[in-house]
């Protein structure tokens, strides 16, 4: 005689409703950061012969500066990025700065 | 001034000043609050915010002339919304209640006037979050959102699309503006021509600095000037649209009780 035992489907997206929104992961992506720097670099007007060189300077340093960190927050690497972008663009880090502040 | 003035009016035609005086009430007084509305509108923050992201985005992605073209047809969008607004406001208002007597209406002016100065200082207090820059009212999620909705353009459309969404939170605080201005275009206007006219005019003062900005990336500014002197004025604009809504407010007591 077969028994028919319920079985319960579980899919990721099975969540139960009440509970709090999870917080949007970031994950340091050097490439993906490259991208974007370019993208505003590019917006912002600055020759992109030099934003090139001095963004890849600038990826390079904010890399090795977060090496001790296993999993680096979007504050931090946006911390280090500002640091190390003083020595090249004001107008960069003026943007990054307050990329987020505008509205 | 206005004494001598005045004497000197009287001395010529008793019925001058009269007839003056109807004509100063008449016709500078809407025409006053139509400006000073139209402004408020043009000067709260959120629809030129939104278009600092969208073009420095475009700017980021494609070329400058694609770019301009693309921010023209945020304009439209915004320009669109404000029309729509105003139209079925006018709409409302006409079908079901009618302008003169509601305008001259003293309870009603009380209520407005109240309301006026209501918003001033709403917006004086809580239209600019209390930091750094120019946070706005909105909440985080929602300027989440318009900045992923700018970096997502990718069409006209989608730039017609975005200006069309970009007035609407702003409505907390321009529906009374925009109430009051349609009564003063239906009061001002005897035709519907010249009404018409002076809801162009009305949407043309408040997408100005729009345009304003949309030349000022023509012209080769990028966005950290442009952050720069709005970071640097926002205390200004906050005080000016806060005196326009006051100076409104006066203008329609002047028009009601004078």
């Amino acid at each position: 005689m077969k028994t028919h035992f319920p079985t319960k489907k579980t899919s990721s997206r099975s969540k139960n409703p009440l509970s709090p929104k999870s917080p949007s992961s970031y994950t340091f992506d050097p490439i993906a950061l490259k991208k974007s720097l370019t993208r505003d670099a590019r917006a912002l007007g600055i020759p992109m012969g030099s934003a090139e060189v001095f963004i890849d300077h600038t990826i390079k340093e904010v890399v090795k500066s977060l090496k001790s960190k296993s999993t680096p927050t979007e504050s931090e690497v946006n911390r280090a990025l500002i640091r190390e972008m003083k020595k090249y663009s004001p107008d960069f880090v003026f943007y990054l700065q307050h990329r987020d502040q505008i509205i | 001034m206005v004494p001598t003035l005045a004497h000197f009016l009287l001395q010529i035609n008793p019925h001058l000043l009269k007839i003056c005086y109807n004509i100063y009430m008449s016709v500078f007084t809407p025409i006053g609050i139509l400006l000073f509305g139209s402004l408020i509108v043009a000067f709260s923050g959120l629809t030129s915010g939104i278009f600092l992201i969208l073009y420095h985005s475009l700017l980021g992605r494609m070329s400058r002339r694609r770019a301009s073209d693309f921010a023209m047809f945020f304009i439209f969008g915004v320009e669109t919304t404000l029309t729509l607004l105003l139209l079925s406001v006018y709409t409302i208002f006409n079908v079901s209640l009618g302008f003169i007597n509601f305008y001259n209406s003293n309870i009603f002016t009380w209520i407005l006037t109240g309301l006026l100065v209501f918003f001033g200082i709403l917006y004086g207090t809580i239209y600019f979050r209390p930091s750094r820059g120019t946070k706005l009212f909105i909440s985080r999620p929602i300027a989440h959102r318009y900045h992923v909705k700018a970096d997502a353009v990718k069409s006209r459309s989608d730039a017609f699309m975005l200006g069309l969404s970009a007035l609407l939170p702003d409505l907390l605080f321009t529906t009374p503006i925009l109430i009051i201005s349609v009564l003063t275009v239906a009061h001002l206007g005897s035709t519907p021509p010249a009404r018409a006219g002076l809801l162009i005019i009305f949407v043309l003062i408040s997408i100005l600095p729009l345009l304003l900005l949309h030349l000022c990336f023509n012209s080769g500014r990028n966005l950290a000037d442009l952050l720069r002197f709005r970071f640097k004025n926002k205390a200004f604009f906050r005080f000016l649209v806060t005196l326009f809504y006051f100076l409104v407010a006066l203008l329609i007591i002047l028009r009601n009780i004078l």
